[in-house]
């Protein structure tokens, strides 16, 4: 559903210039889209109501008040009679203004949702319109005095509410056709200012109105045009209806400023039954003229309890949408969780195997070797050479299965155990895995240097094992003629919000080639055969299992020939 | 020291024929002549050591001198077996070696808690099981003093 709040309605739009072309593109013009239509009910009723009154009056009703001069002797109840067209009057207005000041009060709880300011500019222009058509009320109910004579104080107010209703209206609307616009965080100063600028103009004109002497006459019964002030508005609504509306209605699409520009109609309909059919007060066109009024301010709040709805739905429905991903993403995190916790599953269970199948082979191997050297010590030699040989090769191949085994068993061991992180001091480790190592240290005339090591967050005995097997691996790789240096250096580096220390492990060794860095991190995997050196290939997948579980990582750089650096990350 | 070193036997509880043959073995190859016998599980040794069906036979002959014992055996395993001898008055006197595949260091601790009086790795290779025969009848026949049986 593509519905886009007033508020994204009003990106920047370049100046829509004001040009006659866009008048008579009428198709253009008139067009909205669908979503910001009214309901094609409401459009009807309020073409009806402007239209049927004065189709009524063709056909003889009358809609006004007697206008019969009083009796003598008045009872209470004669009074309230004669005073009918009056409290008629009082009725409609009062009705009038009754909708102007939901509209704003609609119009203002609207921008806090929405925080599109066009409502509530155009609310506060409403209501000041309705404000005014309230003092003329008063005015005509004689329950605020004026200086003036009433008989020219209530067709002046009347025509000044008018003039006030359609100048306030064109400036409300027109504020936001400018090219300029403003933005939402300065919009409740904006709203404020122009409400204070409305409202002062407004009471300007009533206090003009309250304090002077002579106004103007505004009635002329028996002239054509029989109100002409009210031609002023009628050429004002015929303006916004036709023009500045629709523009509003283009620029900042909603159902309220469609509901604003229906309400052109009824505007204009009261004009002209004011101007060219009202004679005098209270009767039948004046009282339509107030009964359309009262629609004229009723279908923008109409629109805006609609957009209102609208808006409700829409976050309701959005609502409804996060809900659903929300439950989906619940239902997919439970899922991963039941795969994380299977697979840990199954990683225990090939763990608990391997070490099970390590353990169990090593029983049939032992009785192998076990025969295999009884075997080997009752062949005799000079009698049965060849057999003796296949002893030997048997017996190389089961010693070689144990250590494989022994390797796996070990492998698999360091994943099983419990891990009791704790700061371990690398000083004191490094000098337990050297002491350990003395006897090939002396043999190799080895030299080992390292700085003043951190410490880290670890399993002493875990970590132990790494530095034995890299340290084992670089005395066991060093070139033949060369006495072997291994070097140990830290440094700390942080990866995203994470600390490490970072170990280097330098030897001047054989090295190997880089592209086998990965390569040789792999279980039983080696870059040299096992007359060369001896080994399973385990030694650095340990290495890396352990310090994985460290959550940190290893890696190597080595250039053939030269030596070998392994870099260790390990949480501080 | 024995007055009469021959007359001691050593009797040997294990489940596996293989490893009782390698011991016999061992025994000829260290040019022994310390007699053994065998059970294959806690049952039958329990059965031996008190002289009921089907060891009625053995009425009236000594206990044996030591004994090696397995402890991974079908029927009753070495550790329970090795329980009830302690606990058994006329029995628990008799040094007991439990010689095991098992490297598991629960099962040594267990095992000296349980009064055991050594507890030897069985040896990979049959040169080692040799010295370790030698090893143990040296000490334990030739050094040490065993009570009356």
């Amino acid at each position: 559903m593509v519905f886009t709040l007033a508020k994204e309605a009003s990106c920047p739009y370049a100046a829509i210039p004001l040009k006659y072309k866009d008048i008579f593109m009428l198709n253009n013009h008139f067009y909205i889209a669908e979503e910001y239509r009214l309901p094609r009910s409401i459009v009807i009723v309020t073409v009806a109501l402007c239209i049927i009154p004065f189709i009524l009056q063709l056909l003889g009703i009358d809609f006004g008040n007697d206008a019969q001069p009083a009796p003598a002797t008045l009872t209470t109840d004669d009074m309230f009679y004669h005073l009918s067209g009056g409290f008629t009057h009082a009725l409609l207005e009062w009705s009038a203004f009754t909708a102007a000041i939901f509209v704003v009060l609609l119009a203002f709880s609207h921008y806090s949702i929405t925080n599109d300011i066009t409502t509530p500019i155009i609310g506060v222009a409403l209501f000041c319109a309705g404000a005014m058509d309230a003092f003329h009320t008063l005015a005509a109910t004689r329950l605020i005095t004026a200086v003036a004579e009433n008989k020219d104080l209530i067709p002046f107010t009347w025509a000044l509410s008018r003039v006030f209703n359609g100048l306030i209206m064109l400036i409300g609307v027109g504020i936001f056709l400018r090219s300029k616009q403003v933005k939402p965080e300065k919009g409740l100063t904006f709203i404020i200012l122009t409400s204070l600028a409305f409202a002062a103009v407004g009471y300007l004109l009533i206090y003009t109105s309250a304090t002077s002497h002579n106004l103007p006459q505004t009635q002329f019964p028996d002239s054509f045009i029989r109100r002409p002030y009210d031609i002023v508005p009628l050429i004002l609504f015929i303006i916004a209806g036709l023009y500045v509306y629709p523009l509003f209605a283009k620029r900042y699409p909603s159902i309220f400023a469609t509901a604003l520009l229906l309400s052109a109609l009824p505007e204009i309909a009261v004009e002209a039954h004011m101007a060219f059919g009202s004679q005098r007060l209270f009767d039948s066109d004046f009282n339509v003229a107030h009964f359309l009024k009262i629609i004229a301010y009723v279908i923008p709040l109409a629109g805006l309890v609609m957009d209102y709805v609208q808006t409700y739905k829409v976050q309701v429905n959005h609502l409804h949408q996060l809900q659903t991903a929300h439950d989906k993403l619940n239902t997919r995190a439970l899922e991963i969780n039941q795969a994380n916790s299977r697979l840990a599953q199954s990683n225990a269970e090939l763990e608990k195997f391997a070490y099970i199948a390590s353990h169990d082979l090593q029983e049939p191997l032992r009785k192998i070797q076990a025969f295999g050297d009884r075997l080997h010590s009752t062949i005799d030699k000079s009698v049965n050479e060849k057999s003796l040989d296949y002893v030997s090769r048997m017996q190389n191949s089961a010693t070689r299965m144990r250590s494989l085994i022994d390797d796996l068993l070990k492998f698999s061991r360091v994943g099983n155990q419990e891990y009791n992180l704790k700061q371990v001091s690398l000083n004191d480790i490094l000098a337990n895995v050297i002491d350990d190592l003395q006897l090939s240290i002396s043999e190799k005339k080895a030299k080992i240097s390292f700085d003043e090591l951190p410490t880290v967050c670890g399993e002493e005995k875990q970590l132990y094992q790494v530095f034995l097997n890299l340290f084992s691996n670089s005395l066991k790789f060093s070139k033949p003629e060369t006495a072997a240096e291994i070097q140990v250096s830290s440094q700390q580096i942080s990866v995203g919000d994470k600390h490490y220390w970072q170990i280097k492990v330098q030897d001047n060794g054989i090295g190997f080639e880089q592209e086998y860095a990965d390569k040789i991190f792999e279980v039983f995997q080696r870059l040299h055969g096992r007359s060369q050196y001896i080994g399973t290939g385990i030694g650095l997948a340990i290495c890396k299992k352990i310090v994985e579980k460290h959550n940190g990582s290893i890696s190597v750089q080595s250039e053939l020939g030269i030596g070998s650096c392994f870099i260790l990350l390990l949480e501080k | 020291m024995l007055s009469d070193s021959t007359a001691v036997t050593i009797h040997m509880c294990d489940d596996d024929p293989d490893d009782q043959l390698l011991v016999t073995d061992a025994l000829h190859e260290a040019k022994l002549a310390t007699p053994i016998d065998f059970t294959s599980n806690g049952k039958e040794l329990l059965q031996y050591l008190n002289r009921e069906a089907p060891y009625e036979h053995m009425k009236g002959k000594p206990l044996p001198g030591i004994i090696l014992l397995d402890l991974n055996m079908p029927v009753m395993d070495g550790r329970e077996v090795l329980a009830k001898i302690k606990s058994n008055e006329k029995l628990k006197s008799i040094p007991i070696i439990v010689l095991t595949t098992s490297k598991a260091e629960e099962d040594i601790a267990r095992t000296y808690d349980m009064g055991v009086n050594s507890f030897i790795i069985k040896p990979v290779s049959f040169e080692n099981l040799v010295e370790m025969i030698q090893s143990v009848t040296d000490y334990w026949f030739s050094l040490v003093s065993l009570p009356k049986q």
